[in-house]
C-alpha cells in the first residue's frame, strides 16, 4: 500500500509544469485522474514522495521520464470507425471537392491528430478503400501524429483487440485483418500507408513540418487545451492546410468557439471547418 | 493511384523552404500585401535566434488588418513572453481599435506572473478606461492577487465606473473578509442608488452582515 500523497500546493506546481511543457491544463476537475497516474509514475521511478520525483524529473538530463509521464497523462480509448459518418461525409463529398482544387500530380493529403493507437488514421483508409471511387485515379497520403510515444509505437504495430473491430462488418474484418490468437492484426498494405510521427500540436515547431494538408481530423484533442493553447493549436493547424482544406473535429467541439480563421461547412446534419480558398 | 506511404525524412524536407531567408527578408514579408506572406514572417520571425523581432512584431500589430494574422503574432508574442512583451501590449490597452484593444487584454489574461509587475502601474493609470480594461484582464487572471488588487481599486479609485467594475468582479473573487472596504463605497458614493444595490447584491452573495 503507497502512502504517497500528492498536496494541493504539489498539485498546483505540476499542472503549471506539464502545462508549460505541453500545453496540456488541468484544472482542479481533473484532480483524481492527474493524482493516480502521478502516483504510479512516482512508485515506477522508486521515489519517497512527489517532491523527489519532480526534482529529478525536472533536471533530468534526458527527456525519458517526461515522456513517460506525458504519456501516461493523455487520454488514448478509442476504436475503429468511431463517429463513423464524418467518414461517409469525407468519401461522399469532401474527397471529390478537394480533388477538383488540387493541381493534378499533388496527392491529397490526409493528416489525423492525434492518432492515439491508430484505430482513426487507419479507418480513414479502410474508409477510402472502401467508399471512394476516386481512389484509383489519385494517390492519398495518410500522417498520423500524437504527443505520447507508446501509442505510436502500438499504432504503427497495428494490433488490436475485438473491442477495436466492433463497429465493423466481417467483411471488413476479413479483408483488413488476420485473426492472431485473441487479436487482429492489419494487414500489411494498411499499415504500410499510414506515416506516423510525434508531434505537440500546439508547437510551432512541431507543426512546421506538415505542409499541404488537405483534410485533418483533429477530434477530441483541443477540447484538453488551454484557451491559449487551443488558440496556438488552430494556428498551427491553419498554417499547416492548403487553401481549400477541410478539418473535422469532435462533435462536441466548435471551431468557431475558437477562432474565425475557418468558415463552417454542413454536410447534412455534420459540420465541417474549411481553410478559405 | 492508392493509399501511398511517405518516409518522415520526406516530410522533415518540406520543413527547409524558408531556411534561407533573413531577418531583412521576413520584416520585409510582415509588411506585404499578402496574408500568407505575412503569416510565414510572423513564423520565420519567431524563429530567429535575436529577439530584435518584437519591436518589428509590434509595429505589424498596429498595422495588420487581418485578424488571423494580428492572432497569430498575439499568440507568438505570448508564447514568448517576458516583461518587455507585456510594456509594449500594454500600450495598446488605449488603442480606439476594439478588436485589438480586446484581442491585446486575452492575450494578457494568459500571462499571469508578468502582470504581477505591471497590475500597480495599470491601475493608477490616468485613463479610467484604461483602469477598467486593467480590471477585465483580471475577470480571467490567474494569479492570487486579483482579490487584494480588485479591493484596493474600489478602496482607492476616484472613478464611480471603474469602482464597479471591480466590484461586479469581486462578486465572483471576493471574500467575506473585504466586506468593509465593500462598505466604504456606499460613504464615498451616498448619493447613488446603483451603487447601494450592487453593494448589497456582493454583500450578500460574499455573506457579509447585511
Amino acid at each position: 500500500m503507497n502512502n504517497i500523497a500528492i498536496s494541493d500546493e504539489d498539485y498546483k506546481k505540476f499542472c503549471e509544469f506539464f502545462y508549460r511543457k505541453t500545453g496540456i491544463f488541468f484544472d482542479e476537475s481533473k484532480r483524481y485522474f492527474v493524482d493516480k497516474r502521478l502516483i504510479e509514475r512516482i512508485e515506477a521511478n522508486g521515489a519517497p514522495n512527489f517532491r523527489s520525483y519532480f526534482v529529478k524529473m525536472r533536471f533530468a538530463t534526458d527527456d525519458v521520464e517526461l515522456q513517460a509521464l506525458i504519456n501516461s497523462m493523455t487520454v488514448n480509448e478509442t476504436y475503429f470507425m468511431r463517429e463513423d459518418y464524418q467518414f461517409k461525409v469525407l468519401t461522399e463529398s469532401v474527397m471529390d471537392e478537394i480533388v477538383r482544387h488540387k493541381r493534378s500530380a499533388d496527392p491529397v493529403r490526409i493528416w489525423c491528430i492525434p492518432s492515439s493507437t491508430g484505430e482513426e488514421p487507419y479507418s480513414v483508409g479502410i474508409s477510402l478503400l472502401e467508399g471512394w471511387p476516386g481512389i484509383n485515379e489519385h494517390d492519398v497520403e495518410i500522417f498520423s501524429s500524437d504527443i505520447d510515444t507508446t501509442v505510436l509505437q502500438k499504432a504503427r504495430i497495428a494490433k488490436y483487440s475485438a473491442r477495436s473491430l466492433m463497429r465493423m462488418s466481417e467483411k471488413m474484418k476479413q479483408t483488413y485483418f488476420k485473426r492472431v490468437g485473441d487479436e487482429y492484426q492489419l494487414i500489411n498494405d494498411l499499415r504500410e500507408a499510414v506515416t506516423f510521427s510525434q508531434c505537440n500540436l500546439s508547437d510551432a515547431n512541431d507543426t512546421k513540418k506538415f505542409k499541404g494538408i488537405d483534410v485533418v481530423f483533429c477530434r477530441n484533442l483541443l477540447i484538453y487545451f488551454d484557451d491559449a493553447s487551443r488558440r496556438m493549436a488552430v494556428q498551427n493547424l491553419y498554417d499547416s492546410m492548403s487553401p481549400g482544406g477541410f478539418i473535422f473535429l469532435g462533435h462536441s467541439e466548435s471551431m468557431s468557439r475558437m477562432s474565425s480563421l475557418f468558415k463552417l461547412r454542413k454536410f447534412g446534419s455534420v459540420i465541417v471547418y474549411q481553410k478559405p480558398l | 493511384m492508392a493509399l501511398i506511404k511517405v518516409k518522415e525524412t520526406h516530410i522533415e524536407a518540406r520543413d527547409t523552404a524558408t531556411a534561407t531567408l533573413s531577418f531583412r527578408d521576413y520584416e520585409q514579408l510582415l509588411f506585404s500585401d499578402l496574408v500568407d506572406d505575412r503569416r510565414l514572417a510572423v513564423r520565420g520571425l519567431a524563429e530567429l535566434d535575436d529577439d530584435t523581432w518584437l519591436d518589428v512584431m509590434i509595429a505589424a500589430i498596429k498595422v495588420e488588418k487581418d485578424a488571423g494574422v494580428q492572432d497569430l503574432i498575439l499568440q507568438t508574442l505570448r508564447a514568448r513572453g517576458g516583461n518587455d512583451v507585456v510594456d509594449a501590449l500594454i500600450g495598446f490597452l488605449a488603442s480606439e481599435d476594439a478588436h485589438l484593444r480586446n484581442s491585446v487584454i486575452d492575450v494578457l489574461q494568459q500571462m499571469p506572473k508578468e502582470m504581477e509587475s505591471h497590475m500597480a502601474s495599470l491601475l493608477a493609470n490616468d485613463d479610467p478606461d484604461v483602469r477598467i480594461f486593467a480590471i477585465n484582464i483580471m475577470a480571467s487572471l490567474q494569479h492570487p492577487s486579483v482579490p487584494k488588487w480588485l479591493e484596493t481599486v474600489i478602496v482607492h479609485d476616484k472613478h464611480l465606473n471603474v469602482c464597479m467594475t471591480a466590484l461586479d468582479l469581486l462578486a465572483e473573487t471576493g471574500e467575506k473578509s473585504m466586506c468593509a472596504s465593500i462598505n466604504m463605497l456606499l460613504t464615498r458614493y451616498p448619493d447613488e442608488p446603483y451603487v447601494a444595490f450592487s453593494v448589497a447584491q456582493v454583500k450578500k452573495r460574499l455573506g457579509c452582515p447585511l
